[in-house]
This record gives C-alpha cells, sequence and structure tokens, in this order.
C-alpha cells in the first residue's frame, strides 16, 4: 500500500478520465442526434452500480477491491472472483491499448507497425503503473486539467462554426433505443469504474466514498455529453454518426482565422494522455490481482509480465478495425458479470460480514 | 542501470517522435492543392491533380502549380496510379478544392467521390467542392490564378469570402456538403465556376449555384439569383443591392453591412406557409438620382423602397424555383423534419408537390446605415 494517500480531487479526476475516455471510439453510438441524451441517461442507469462500488469502499475503507474479495470469501473462495476480475482486467487493458492503436494508426501513423505502437503505448503505461497510485493520482488531475482547457478551448474556438439546430429533432429515436444505447455506452464509459475500486483504499480516511465516486462520475458524463454536442453542432447528427473518430474530425474542421488551424494534434495527443492513464489503472488492476492470486507480495513486480500479456493480446484480439467496433455490441452484454454481478455478489458479502468487523457500524 | 533505461528512452522517443515508420521529408512529398474529376466516355475517371511546384524560390508568392493526370476505372485507382508518373508520394493534407465535372454530377452524382474524400482522412473536411460549368474539370483547374497561382487555392479562398463580398454563389465545405446528401429533408447546392476571359488570360469566375436532387445536378442558379437563395439560408454576410429608385436609369447602390434572416416553414390542412423575416443594414454606396439621403424623409423613402424592392425579388425568385426548378432547393423539409419529425414523415413523399404550391410571406425590415465617408451626395 502507498505510503502517500491520494486526495479525492485526485481520484475523482481519475473518474473523469475514464468517462471521457469512452467518448473517443464512435462505434457505440448509435442515436444519432440524441446520442447526448444516452450520455447523460448513462449516469442514471449505472447510479445503481456506482452506489454499490461506494458502499462496498466505505464498508472497506482501507482494503482494495482483491483484498476486500479475499477477506469475504476465504482464500479458497476468492479465487473464483478474484480470477475472473484479474482476467477482466487484463483484456480490458488489452482492449483499450488496441483502440487507442487504431486511432493512432487510423488518424495519423498510416504505415506504422500498429505493433511499435503498441510497445511504445505500453512502455508509457508501465512506468506510469511502475511509479504507483500516488503518481496516477496527481498526474490525473494534470491531464484532466489539460482536457478540460481542451474541450473549452475548442468550444470557444468552433462557436462560429457550430449550429445547434443540428440536435434537432429532439428524442426522434424511441426512449428503448435511447436508453439501450445508453447501456452500451456505459459499459465502456461508467462501468468500467468499477476499477476504481483497487485505488480507493488510498484514499485519504475521513473522505467518503460516495463523495468522490457520485461528483467525479457527473462530470465526466457532463463533460463527455459536452464533447457529444460539441461535435454534432460542428458536424451534423450524419456525419457525426458516420465518423469513426468524430471528436477528431469535429476538430479538424476549427479554423480560427488564417492563423490558428491544425488544431487536432491537441486532441489525438489529450486522448493518447486519456488512454495511458486508463490503461495505467486497469494495468495496475490486473497485476494486484494476479498478485493476490500468486501469493506475491508486491504486485509491481508483475507488471512487466502482465503488460507482456496485454500486449500479446492486444496484438491478436482483432483481425480489423470492423471487429473493434462490433466489439461493443458483445462487450455491453460480456461486461455484466464484472460491472454489476461481482460487485453485487461483494457488496452483500459485505454487508454481512463488514459489522462483525467494525462492531460500531 | 538508470540511466541506461533513461538513455534508452529518450531514443525510443526521438524514433517515435519523427513519425516512426510514417516519417516524410518535405522533398519526398507532392502537395496535393487540388484535384478535377472527369469521366471519359468509357466510364474511365481522368483526374488531373494540381500540386505545389516547391523547385522555385522558396519565397512565399513564388511558388507555382504543376499539374499530374491519371486514369482509373474507380477514384482511388485514379490518384494511386498517378505515382505511376511521379517519384514522390502525393499528400492530401493541403488540399483546397475539388472541381467535379458536371457530366459526373449529372449522370452519377457526386456521393461517391465526396465519400471517398472523407474517408481517405488525408484531404481536409473543409476544402471547397465545386461544379465545372465547363466541357471538363479540367479546364477550371488548367485556368490562370489573377492572385495566386495555384489556381485551388484561389477558388477556395473565392468561394469562402463570397458571401461577404458579392454573394454570387453558396460556400459549401466538403463536411457540410456530405451532410446536405445524407440529412432527411435536407438538399445540396455547390458553387458553380466557369471560365472568363480577363486580360487576355483564361480565369475561373464563380458563377451561380449548382442545384442537386439527392446527389445529382438538376440545374444552376445564374449567379444573380444567388443573393436571394442565400437569403433563406441567413448566408448574406455582404453584397451589392442596386436598383432604379425613381425612373429607370436613375439608380442606388447599396453595400450590404449586416444581415440577419429568419425562415419558419410551416404545413397546414394540405398547405405550405414559409414566412421570410429579414433584417438588414445597408451603406449607401453610389447614388444616380436626385435622391438627397441627408434628409431623414428621404432616407426613410429609400428604405421603404429597398424593403419593396427585395419584396418582390424575392417573391419573383420564389416563384422561378416553384415554377421552374420544381424541388425545394432550401431545404425547408429539413426544417420541418426538425421541427415536426412527426408531420414530416406523414408528408415526406408529397414535399416537392407540396412546396410547389407553398405560398410566401416575406418581411423586410431595412435600415441605412451610413453612406461611406461623404455626408451627402
Amino acid at each position: 500500500m502507498e505510503s502517500e494517500k491520494l486526495t479525492p480531487w485526485n481520484l475523482r479526476c481519475l473518474l473523469i478520465i475514464m468517462i471521457i475516455c469512452g467518448s473517443l471510439v464512435n462505434g457505440a453510438f448509435t442515436v444519432m442526434q440524441d446520442t447526448w441524451i444516452s450520455v447523460l441517461l448513462m449516469a442514471v442507469i449505472y447510479l445503481p452500480a456506482i452506489l454499490v462500488y461506494s458502499r462496498i469502499c466505505t464498508l472497506f475503507p482501507e482494503e482494495d477491491l482483491f483484498s476486500i474479495m479475499e477477506t469475504l470469501f476465504g482464500r479458497l473462495g476468492s479465487v473464483f472472483i478474484i480470477l475472473p476480475m484479474a482476467c477482466y482486467a487484463l483484456i480490458a487493458t488489452a482492449l483499450q491499448l488496441r483502440n487507442f492503436t487504431e486511432f493512432t494508426v487510423v488518424i495519423a501513423l498510416k504505415n506504422t507497425p500498429p505493433i511499435a505502437i503498441m510497445i511504445v503505448l505500453m512502455l508509457t503505461v508501465l512506468y506510469i503503473a511502475k511509479q504507483g497510485f500516488s503518481v496516477l493520482g496527481r498526474w490525473s488531475s494534470i491531464i484532466c486539467t489539460v482536457i478540460s482547457i481542451n474541450i473549452v478551448i475548442t468550444i470557444l474556438f468552433s462557436l462560429n462554426i457550430m449550429d445547434p439546430a443540428h440536435i434537432l429533432p429532439v428524442m426522434n429515436h424511441t426512449p428503448g433505443a435511447i436508453l439501450s444505447n445508453s447501456f452500451a455506452l456505459g459499459s465502456i464509459a461508467v462501468g468500467e469504474t468499477v476499477m476504481m475500486m483497487i485505488i480507493l483504499s488510498n484514499r485519504k480516511k475521513d473522505r467518503s466514498a460516495y463523495r468522490i465516486y457520485l461528483p467525479g462520475v457527473i462530470l465526466g458524463v457532463g463533460l463527455f455529453a459536452l464533447i457529444i454536442l460539441r461535435n454534432i453542432f460542428i458536424l451534423g447528427a450524419d456525419l457525426e454518426n458516420s465518423a469513426k473518430f468524430s471528436t477528431y474530425m469535429a476538430v479538424r474542421i476549427i479554423e480560427v482565422g488564417k492563423f490558428f488551424e491544425r488544431i487536432e494534434s491537441s486532441i489525438s495527443f489529450v486522448y493518447i494522455l486519456l488512454g495511458i492513464t486508463k490503461m495505467a489503472l486497469f494495468l495496475s488492476g490486473a497485476a494486484m490481482g494476479i498478485a493476490r492470486l500468486l501469493r506475491a507480495d508486491d504486485y509491481k513486480k508483475l507488471l512487466i509480465p502482465t503488460g507482456l500479456l496485454v500486449l500479446a493480446i492486444g496484438a491478436l484480439v482483432f483481425n480489423n478495425a470492423f471487429e473493434m467496433f462490433d466489439l461493443v455490441w458483445v462487450y455491453q452484454y460480456a461486461a455484466i458479470p464484472f460491472q454489476l454481478l461481482i460487485p453485487v455478489v461483494i457488496w452483500i458479502g459485505a454487508e454481512i460480514k463488514a459489522p462483525k468487523r467494525h462492531p460500531a457500524g | 542501470m538508470k540511466h541506461l533505461i533513461a538513455c534508452a528512452l529518450v531514443l525510443l522517443c526521438c524514433a517515435s517522435l519523427s513519425g516512426c515508420w510514417d516519417y516524410r521529408g518535405l522533398d519526398e512529398i507532392d502537395i496535393v492543392t487540388g484535384i478535377a474529376v472527369d469521366k471519359d466516355t468509357s466510364g474511365v475517371y481522368r483526374l488531373t491533380i494540381e500540386i505545389v511546384d516547391t523547385h522555385g524560390s522558396a519565397k512565399e508568392g513564388d511558388l507555382g502549380a504543376k499539374y499530374v493526370e491519371a486514369e482509373g476505372e474507380t477514384l482511388f485507382n485514379a490518384i494511386r496510379n498517378s505515382k505511376k508518373r511521379l517519384i514522390n508520394k502525393l499528400y492530401g493534407g493541403n488540399m483546397q478544392t475539388l472541381v467535379i465535372s458536371r457530366q459526373i454530377a449529372e449522370t452519377e452524382g457526386v456521393s461517391v467521390i465526396l465519400e471517398e474524400m472523407l474517408r481517405d482522412g488525408e484531404p481536409r473536411e473543409t476544402m471547397s467542392v465545386v461544379i465545372s460549368q465547363e466541357e471538363t474539370a479540367k479546364a477550371i483547374l488548367l485556368a490562370e490564378g489573377i492572385d495566386s497561382k495555384i489556381i485551388s487555392y484561389e477558388i477556395h479562398d473565392m468561394v469562402e469570402e463570397d458571401n461577404r463580398v458579392t454573394a454570387a454563389t453558396v460556400n459549401m465545405p466538403l463536411y457540410k456538403a456530405y451532410n446536405a446528401i445524407k440529412g432527411t429533408g435536407n438538399s445540396l447546392t455547390l458553387p458553380a465556376v466557369h471560365c472568363v476571359q480577363n486580360d487576355d488570360e483564361t480565369v475561373v469566375e464563380g458563377n451561380g449555384i449548382a442545384l442537386f436532387e439527392g446527389d445529382k445536378l438538376i440545374g444552376f442558379l445564374p449567379s444573380k439569383n444567388s443573393i436571394y437563395y442565400l437569403f433563406f439560408k441567413n448566408e448574406v454576410k455582404g453584397g451589392v443591392i442596386s436598383f432604379p429608385v425613381s425612373r429607370s436609369d436613375d439608380s442606388v447602390s447599396l453595400e450590404i453591412k449586416d444581415c440577419k434572416t429568419n425562415v419558419d416553414v410551416s404545413v397546414q390542412d394540405g398547405q405550405a406557409f414559409v414566412a421570410l423575416s429579414i433584417d438588414i443594414k445597408l451603406n449607401v454606396m453610389e447614388i444616380k438620382s436626385q435622391l438627397s439621403i441627408s434628409q431623414a424623409s428621404q432616407r426613410k423613402a429609400l428604405e421603404q423602397q429597398t424593403a419593396e424592392f427585395l419584396q418582390t425579388s424575392i417573391a419573383g425568385f420564389f416563384k422561378e424555383v416553384q415554377n421552374q426548378n420544381k424541388i425545394d432547393i432550401f431545404g425547408f423539409g429539413r426544417q420541418l423534419y426538425q421541427k415536426t419529425p412527426d408531420l414530416w414523415v406523414a408528408i415526406e413523399d408529397d414535399w416537392n408537390e407540396l412546396f410547389q404550391n407553398a405560398d410566401i410571406q416575406i418581411k423586410v425590415d431595412a435600415k441605412i446605415q451610413s453612406a461611406g465617408v461623404l455626408k451627402d451626395y
């Protein structure tokens, strides 16, 4: 465990980053001009899950996710949930790695072999993960500030090319379609915050987990919706829907006079930074899970082998870009056990066992 | 050990920061500024690609253009085939203009070409797409530029600034053109260009607006009517209004300083209504009459006359579109879809018919602001 405790702001920033990461890939946007409503509804749909995560962290304020599992279900019993959860973290890191590689290849480095980009990304992720959670937390608050400034600047600079009529007609899709899109989007953006449970034990003691999770998720979803609205206002719903990376395309269109154009490079580097941060957390999660299974004392020693595994999975997981975009539709269901079922099981176990550990409540 | 790792990382960064495998020196690329797309009778695409001639002096303004032609069964094929005639690879990131021949626009439509440009990723979404009124699109690209030797840049700037100066054509960048084709109830219009003689040289001139049904060209609006079309789109930011004030040889020229228009489209009991309100601010720039604009009453009268002139002209233009073009070139359907999507679904199939019988109401509020640096005339 880290000696240095993370401030609530650091943790909220990390949450915001994890959520905004979901706005990169357009594959999950299906309700055209109503996408921003889907994004806002994510917070509502995933609220029960967020409350469960917060409750677990409140009941066990000093233990990380895997240690809670072991406390609740014993050495042997916990293997059955630690193993799938570690695998989930591992695969999710690999999927993110592939996503960000695909992004880089499509927008800039068309002739560079994806594996070279993956290795460079992975090295950076490994470095951040190796530095520990206190560095990750502080790094998150820097990145979060950078992305917020970036969003504000791109919105201000695009005011002259925005057309608010692009979001009309509002609610032209059935509530069912909007909700189902919301669920799919949420599984990537909000559901993945389940991994925050590995780092929340490093918060300052007197800070409530609810006060970290709820504002973090609300701010993250709000910024996400702002990004989507900006993209729709600039591009129009049809092009927003057709583009693979609509955020990047929207920013490409911004020109401030003849001097200040091509600010899309700011978007590409910001997204890479967001991805690196999220991957560092997930990789740490995977390594912590594996360390717990193998009874290793320091998960950091397992970061490199885990990173190599991620690299291998990332390189092999998709045959082409189409498969990557299609995965969204499988992922929303595949992620349910990890984002919902396992946390609920832990929560129930925690509610039963926690009072015994802390008689005062 | 730490230093060694740090050194290795720095070296690795150097490798990646230079663009990895995608590094290309300026001397290894040909910077494309514009492409003209034609198709011959056998169905083969014939492209004329304008590239920056970097061999001259490096000083800005001295840069010239050179051209490479290429053929192919498909557009992409043709672009790649150009490499057979070049040492360098084409770089499309600075491309500003895409000229499409009217034959292609009429027969097969423009959406395949626009999609291919967007899909490529290198060309910018803000580039201008124009329709050639000449025999070929190539003729436009091979014309001389007056301000720039690179004609693509000249066409792009001309189109982009047109609604602030002459309002003779429409500015429709690639991404907006794509939306106009795909958007429900929307309709595509693109700038039309032709060649004219200027000081013994053939130069390019904006010449009205190309009208589309879906993605196929159906006709052109003459440049004198373009401003009226732009009023409906709230895109008039400048331009000139000239009309006779009293006798037919007494005329006045007004410069548009600012203009805001609002269009409201509605359908009631099977009848479409269009309400256009124009709020326009003008400067008097030329008077060929006995008008004394320093007098408030005469200014008021001129404002009144301007409003009436605009009302009559726009109403006449609207009738002309209803009777001759017979389709909604203004994209009113889009507004109906956005305001009342259910109603739009019900009337979508009959919309062009409804449009042909639509009633229009025009309200103009003209305000004269100044008369240049002179007090009166």
